[in-house]
């Protein structure tokens, strides 16, 4: 056997390269602290970007693009009669409905009517959203492999099926870092009380990413961020002299050590203080004008409604955060949909609605990218037994219904389409890689070389696909 | 990145001004060249075979050299002239692949071609030597242990010296810290500093690895590559039962295991000879996995899920090296192909599991139960029971047979209501209404109420009908019709207040029925179980091409007995079939009969755990026609239904099938007639449960044991459940052909056989991955600095000799890792200080040199663990259930998920145990642990991240767990000390290990001060500060005092002095 030859120390260090920039980047000082509160908004993008900043929507278990967005009239005239199979050709059923012994088309218990100079359909469940269809680009070809909803929400969030990628937000805290100094790059609001289908921490998880780009969720109430208040009985005076006490006692040590990790620790507890004071102040609202809330609905004074979410996902927006997170649960409607619906809807309509109004009356709009879908559609047959007043919808990864507003997306159009049955993607399909490649294009982001080697792979949000939809760009 | 990556290459150059290429400088391969062909080349020509562009290939040698590398002409080598073109169109690597090469990589290859272009196989894939020469150094006096004669080689090669040696208490709280993951202790230091005997380093280190925690400070990094959690991840992410492996894990380390043997008892425990509990629980490791429960989950997509993260985990944790490439094509990088992965995958494919799982109560198969030696008792005791009770069922019967002889022919029944144990009879010869739905709804998804089916005419029908005054659902007003429920499988009837099915107590199921749709798909015709359709659990009767069968069991497959028809029943045609069962427990005790005759039946299943109808959600009532999410019997015709409390004889299901007169057999008598068998039934039944519920109290766990044939493994394109198979893509077990030995001849084609193989002492990666990653326990990052990746893309080593050595010295000591763990740590390089130089830092900021000792954050774990050590709040008690310590917020769990169970945290001492013991749910973990970059355990990892975040100062600041803990810590400094500056110094020693400087000790006094004349004009703050935390803060000390000393112990606390391993 061959002697492996002992490197030199140029070699050892360079052939660790990688290893030696991670540790240098962590090193740097305040420049390159940390990406979660870095105050230096330096980053820097491949090409000028067309939005600073992402609010996004998510509606989690799979909205009913036929109840919504996508009319499909001959699914009423068809009512009850069995999918034909040739529309259905291939596609794998999951393993609630392929026992089911036939598969009833449903048509729409709801009127669709045309809206805006676009002339959009849209369904009498989202009658605020009639007053935005020329801001926002519908997506009418979406589509996806997943077809359940662990796997599914987690490649619309990462890219990838398989659990341990870097979500969206996380690349984007990698990529372009913060461009706010006291609240983090990444921020996740989720409505609370809604139960339905889970979310996990790991669809705002930082991957093999390090864990400071990991999304810091908003709650509502006392502590919007996890440990963020200080215990009973201490104030913010007395932190305030343990702090000092701690910085100088630390000074001292790095005195004795010369380690740069020190230094930095030093700035993370003057961080984490600050963050104590703007964090509260972007989630108390009482600042507020009446009319706000007439905009949003009076739900937004509820804390942890999606209405309040949209309005603190405004507040975040004004602040420069990067990436505002929503979900919204409760879109699963395997049985009782009609109703089921009309419920998420009422949840959902205004507030959407409003933000993007809001955005615009505030000159946000036109580089705040603001994004409303769910991780698959729901299928045009009924799930379960199919009566004159009641259906159920199955997932549907083959077509479903997303939009897009803001940011550098062109308004006030329709993108792709779905067969008459709404069961098939007819025009311009929209893969998830595709959606979350454009994505990062409005951001200034080549998704190509946006890039993490990790296990000895160059891993990307989009695997090896991806293609820009250049057509909905403004 | 873009920003930060450009001025870190600038700082790159500063610093290394020398590497600009030196022409006469030797191109070694591995080193130089091999990383930028593989890196940059070997996505289009490198060893994937489907996907080499222009049939090139770089990582073969003849290949290349064909005619693209030319040696010793790198003009005329077209792979030269290619790199260094300027012209867009030829240039490689292409511009659409976003990959380049930097003039110094040009240079590189333009000189390796004009040096003769050889190639080597790669260092990881070379044999390990069988001796490794240590090197010749200048200052011998400084060696130690023989392995720091290699990094000393390395820094006088340099012109650099080792840094001085650490003062005492640093490598006292660093060996302490990283042998047991704990603190020494206050009168630990004082020994240590006190003992000025030779020995007493070597002293010190016996102790700590003989020590109880030695295992369980081991056990941490171990678990993150077994990705050991207490939930299953994925959607409802539901609490598993895995810990008694955790424990095994630490068992093993303080017993000192080696590690081939802690390999071999993982990968294949259950195929050793007679294994022992152990040896089969250890082989619980390849059942970590994530498992999903998600309605509609299609099992064998999920079963190969499982099944491809085996393979990953075993070749990241055991291998270094990066399977998951390979599963969707040839690996793109090393020497994998496609189908070595599912050769590979072959060897963990064959334990007859489902894929999925349903509930925490039904523990995925195959399985095994622990029970204490309690419960072992207990169980004896019961199967005592038991036997006792058969031989008396067996003398009543003997007794019985002789009264039966005697009294033969005194009677001869004929009717129906003859025939007892009758628990409920159905006719539906009515359209149902109110006056019915005590007894059953019309239903669909078991238990929902809808739409009843249509009732139909029975028409040519031979069974006789059923005696309408033994109908629960009967109408006592009107002449009955005799009419049948017409099935549409997705509604059927669902009955009330029946009681479980179970394995102890024999029942029968009699139905009329004519099946007028033949189905491939198995169907349900009645059932009692529970569960969803990731898994029922109970009793029920299908049919499927015509042919019927029976499960009982708990968890379908390897946890139920069931049989099957091999003839089908007669097509379109009224019958009645009958489903009967002993309360044997065994297949054999199933029996299926058509029209009064038995069918002959294949066993499927025959094993049985615990209770078969095991209390979950959904489910839990006799139904007929349908069930939740499952394929009901679709056209199917259901004229009468009985159920009875007994395995009936043959005697009176031909009498209800035919309308003969009741024949009075042997067995009928015993069955139905005699008191005497009937009462000693009662009691065999009664014994037989006792005996499932002393099983049901044990804990459970799944392993592995394989199914007696192999089953059939296939090359996945694209790594695909349902890709298509044939015979083409038909694999056998096999190792990767291009990586290590092959497979030893005398070895059997099992996993026993694969871990015999990864064990050999001249396998290249095994023992360099292990000492790799125990090196890193020391040192923080191991000499290979991706100890997931060994292969092509993974870092050189920094001491390829060293890593060597260690892996060979490591095989000859038997794989002794406490030998190894000792010799680290009582090395001169461990011992080194980690106070680093100005130009240490410049030169090598992260240590890769080894030129000074380590310096690191703690781990999650045991900063934790310290806070509760130094406190003594610490409940050193071991093993067991995971408790669940404090979490902030509302419930964490289900805030997000309403399926999860909700987190309850422990009381009293529980809330104190060591970290490791915390429970970890995958897809909610503890906050306070995630801040400092625990892993979710969702998959193996081998590597954390030591991020600095201002997250962390929240949390050592605020979550109640420090804080509760700084309060203990004053108290205690309290009750031992009398004045502040002793108060102070335990304080600072027992959180950090030394006593505090001068201006330590200044700035902490004043700081006490001003707390307390805060604390002093604050009563009621002072009161709500010590008042927090479940333990008592005792009424002993002044709230002021106590208080005001809290506030300085928490800053301690958070001071890089405590938190920083230096």
């Amino acid at each position: 056997m061959k002697q492996i030859m002992s490197p030199t120390i140029e070699q050892c260090v360079s052939s660790n390269r990688r290893t030696f920039l991670k540790a240098n980047a962590a090193g740097l000082g305040t420049m390159a602290l940390s990406q979660l509160l870095s105050g230096t908004a330096s980053a820097s993008t491949h090409f000028q970007p067309k939005a600073k900043r992402i609010i996004y929507l998510f509606q989690s278990g799979g909205p009913a693009q036929q109840d919504l967005f996508d009319h499909k009239p001959l699914l009423r005239e068809m009512n009850g009669q069995d999918l034909p199979p040739e529309i259905r050709g291939e596609q794998r059923l999951t393993g609630m409905s392929a026992n089911q012994s036939s598969l009833p088309l449903a048509g729409s218990h709801f009127k669709f009517s045309r809206h805006g100079q676009s002339g959009a359909w849209l369904s009498e469940l989202l009658p605020y959203h009639r007053d935005i269809v020329d801001d926002v680009c519908f997506i009418k070809s979406m589509h996806t492999e997943a077809i359940n909803h662990d796997p599914a929400i987690t490649m619309f969030q990462t890219g990838s099926q398989i659990a341990g990628r870097p979500s969206l937000g996380a690349w984007l805290s990698y990529g372009l870092g913060s461009e706010n100094a006291d609240l983090p790059a990444f921020v996740v609001l989720v409505t609370a009380g809604q139960g339905d289908q889970p979310l996990y921490a790991r669809l705002w998880g930082s991957g093999f990413l390090d864990s400071k780009h990991q999304g810091v969720r908003l709650r509502a109430g006392e502590d919007p961020v996890l440990y963020l208040s200080n215990p009973n009985g201490v104030s913010a005076s007395r932190r305030r002299a343990q702090l000092d006490t701690i910085r100088d006692l630390n000074q001292h040590q790095f005195n004795k050590e010369f380690d740069p990790e020190i230094e930095s620790r030093i700035a993370q507890y003057e961080m984490a203080f600050r963050m104590q004071t703007s964090v509260p102040s972007v989630t108390d609202l009482s600042d507020e004008p009446e009319s706000t809330f007439k905009l949003y609905g009076d739900d937004a004074r509820q804390p942890g409604t999606f209405a309040a979410n949209c309005l603190l996902a405004r507040r975040l927006a004004e602040r420069n955060v990067r990436f505002i997170q929503l979900y919204h649960q409760g879109w699963d409607q395997h049985s009782n949909l009609p109703r089921g619906i009309r419920g998420q809807a009422k949840e959902t309509d205004q507030a959407s609605a409003a933000l993007i109004k809001d955005l615009k009356q505030r000159g946000l709009l036109e580089d705040t990218l603001v994004i409303w879908g769910g991780e698959f559609g729901r299928t045009s047959y009924s799930q379960g037994v199919l009566t004159n007043d009641n259906y159920g919808r199955d997932h549907h990864p083959r077509c479903f219904t997303t939009w897009m507003a803001g940011g550098g997306i062109k308004p006030g159009i329709t993108y792709g389409a779905t067969d008459e049955f709404g069961y098939n993607v007819v025009e311009n399909g929209v893969h998830v890689h595709d959606f979350n490649a454009t994505i990062l294009h409005l951001l200034g982001i080549d998704h190509e070389r946006l890039t993490y080697k990790y296990q000895g792979r160059r891993f990307r949000l989009t695997d090896v696909e991806g293609h820009i939809l250049h057509d909905i760009l403004a | 990145m873009i920003n930060r990556t450009t001025l870190s290459l600038l700082l790159v150059s500063l610093v290394l001004p020398a590497k600009i290429a030196n022409a006469a400088e030797p191109v070694d391969f591995n080193r130089d060249v091999r990383p930028i062909l593989s890196d940059r080349c070997f996505v289009c020509h490198g060893p994937d075979a489907q996907r080499v562009e222009a049939d090139l290939r770089l990582d073969l040698e003849e290949a290349a050299k064909e005619y693209a590398i030319v040696p010793g002409d790198p003009e005329g080598s077209e792979v030269f002239v290619r790199i260094a073109s300027t012209d867009h169109d030829l240039r490689m690597p292409p511009v659409d692949s976003k990959l380049s090469l930097t003039d110094a990589e040009i240079d590189t290859i333009r000189r390796w071609i004009e040096q003769g272009a050889n190639y080597e196989e790669h260092w990881a894939f070379q044999p390990l030597p069988e001796s490794v020469p240590l090197p010749q150094v200048k200052e011998n006096t400084w060696v130690r242990q023989p392995l720091d004669a290699f990094p000393l080689a390395t820094l006088e090669s340099q012109g650099l010296r080792p840094s001085p040696e650490a003062e005492r208490w640093r490598w006292l709280r660093r060996v302490t810290f990283d042998l047991t993951g704990l603190p020494p202790t206050p009168e630990e230091i004082e020994a240590f500093e006190n003992d000025t005997t030779d020995q007493a380093y070597d002293k010190v280190v016996e102790r700590l690895l003989n020590s109880p925690q030695f295992g369980e400070q081991m056990a941490v990094a171990w678990l993150d590559a077994a990705r050991y959690a207490d939930s299953y991840g994925y959607q409802s992410d539901k609490l598993n039962t895995q810990w008694p492996y955790r424990d095994w894990v630490v068992r093993a380390f303080n017993s000192n295991l080696p590690y081939d043997q802690f390999l071999t008892w993982q990968l294949a425990g259950d195929l050793l000879e007679n294994p022992t509990r152990d040896q089969r629980l250890a082989t619980a490791f390849n059942r970590l996995h994530r498992l999903n429960n998600e309605g509609g989950a299609v099992f064998e997509e999920w079963r190969i899920e499982n099944v491809a993260d085996r393979v990953h985990t075993f070749g990241t944790a055991v291998l270094g090296l990066t399977m998951e490439c390979a599963r969707c094509h040839d690996h793109k990088y090393d020497p994998i192909s496609q189908r070595d992965y599912y050769s590979l995958f072959a060897f963990f494919n064959s334990i007859d599991e489902s894929g999925v799982y349903d509930r925490t109560e039904k523990v995925p198969c195959p399985s095994m139960l622990l029970p204490t030696p309690e419960q072992s008792k207990a169980l004896e005791q019961a199967r005592e029971q038991v036997k006792n009770a058969e031989a008396a069922y067996v003398q009543a019967i003997a007794a019985a047979t002789k009264r039966f002889e005697e009294c033969k022919n005194a009677a001869s029944s004929s009717a129906e209501n003859e025939i007892p144990d009758l628990r409920i009879a159905l006719g539906f010869d009515r359209p149902f209404e109110d006056s019915i739905k005590d007894i059953y709804h019309p239903s669909a998804l078991d238990r929902g109420w809808t739409t009843p089916v249509p009732l139909v005419p029975v028409t040519d029908c031979t069974v006789p009908a059923l005696d309408p005054s033994l109908a629960a659902d009967r109408d006592e007003n009107a002449t009955p019709a005799r009419l049948a429920l017409q099935l549409d499988g997705e509604r059927g009837v669902t009955t009330h207040g029946i009681e479980p099915f179970d394995r102890w107590a024999p029942f029968s199921v009699v139905l009329t029925l004519r099946e007028t749709q033949r189905s491939e798909h198995r169907s349900i015709i009645a059932h009692h179980t529970r569960g969803t359709d990731c898994g029922y659990n109970g009793w029920d009767l299908a049919i499927e091409n015509g042919r019927l069968d029976v499960r009982l069991g708990r968890e379908w497959p390897g946890n139920s007995i069931s049989v099957r028809t091999i003839d089908p029943i007669p097509s379109d045609a009224w019958c009645q079939i009958a489903a009967t069962y002993d309360g044997s427990s065994r297949a054999d005790g199933l029996r299926l009969f058509l029209n009064g005759q038995p069918l002959k039946t294949e066993t499927l299943r025959d094993e049985l755990k615990k209770q078969a109808n095991v209390k979950v959600d959904h489910g839990g009532e006799f139904v007929i026609g349908q069930r939740f999410r499952d394929r009901g019997f679709a056209g199917g015709l259901i004229d009468d239904a009985r159920v009875y409390e007994r395995a009936l004889t043959a005697a009176e299901l031909q009498h209800l099938a035919t309308g003969a007169p009741l024949e009075s057999t042997l067995e009928y008598y015993l069955s139905a007639v005699d008191e005497e068998t009937r009462k000693a039934a009662a009691k065999l039944a009664e014994a037989r449960e006792a005996f499932v519920m002393a099983e049901e109290a044990m804990v459970e766990i799944p392993i592995m044991r394989d199914t007696e044939s192999p089953r059939e493994a296939h090359i996945l394109a694209r790594g695909q459940y349902d890709a298509p198979t044939s015979a083409e893509t038909r694999v056998t077990r096999e190792v990767p052909a291009h990586v290590g030995p092959a497979f030893p001849e005398d070895a059997p084609r099992d996993r026993l056989g694969l871990a015999r193989w990864v064990t050999q002492p001249d396998h290249p990666l095994t023992a360099r991955v292990a000492v790799n990653r125990l090196w890193a326990n020391f040192f923080g990052a191991g000499l290979v600095g991706t100890p997931e990746n060994f292969g092509l893309q993974g870092e050189m080593p920094t001491h390829p000799e060293l890593l060597d050595w260690l892996a060979r010295d490591f095989i000859e000591s038997g794989w002794d890792v406490k030998r190894f763990c000792r010799n680290v740590v009582l090395s001169a390089t461990y011992r080194q200080s980690s106070v680093s130089t100005e130009q240490l830092r410049e030169i090598d900021p992260i240590n890769r040199l080894l030129a000074r000792g380590p310096a690191y954050r703690l781990s999650a774990e045991q900063i934790r663990d310290l806070a509760l050590a130094a406190s003594d709040l610490l409940n050193p008690e071991q093993s067991g259930p995971p408790v669940s310590p404090y979490q902030p917020g509302e419930d964490l769990w289900r805030e997000s998920n309403g399926m999860s169970p909700p987190y309850e945290q422990s009381v009293g001492e529980a809330l104190y145990r060591r970290s490791l013991y915390s429970v970890w749910k995958r897809t909610a973990p503890l906050p306070n642990m995630m801040a400092f970059d625990t892993s979710t355990r969702e998959v193996c990892t081998v590597r954390r991240d030591r991020t600095n975040t201002p997250l962390q100062a929240l949390v050592l600041l605020n979550d109640v767990q420090f804080v509760e803990a700084s309060r203990q810590l004053a108290a205690t400094a309290i009750d031992q000390h009398r004045t502040d500056e002793a108060r102070i110094t335990h304080a600072f020693v027992s959180l950090t290990g030394r006593e505090p400087d001068g201006t330590e000790r200044r700035a902490l006094t004043n700081l006490l001060n001003a707390e307390r004349e805060f604390y002093r004009n604050h009563d009621d703050e002072a009161q709500k500060l010590i008042s927090l935390g479940d333990s008592s803060p005792g009424d002993n000390v002044k709230p002021e005092e106590l208080a005001a000393l809290t506030t300085v112990c928490q800053a301690i606390l958070n001071l890089d002095a405590t938190i920083w391993k230096r």
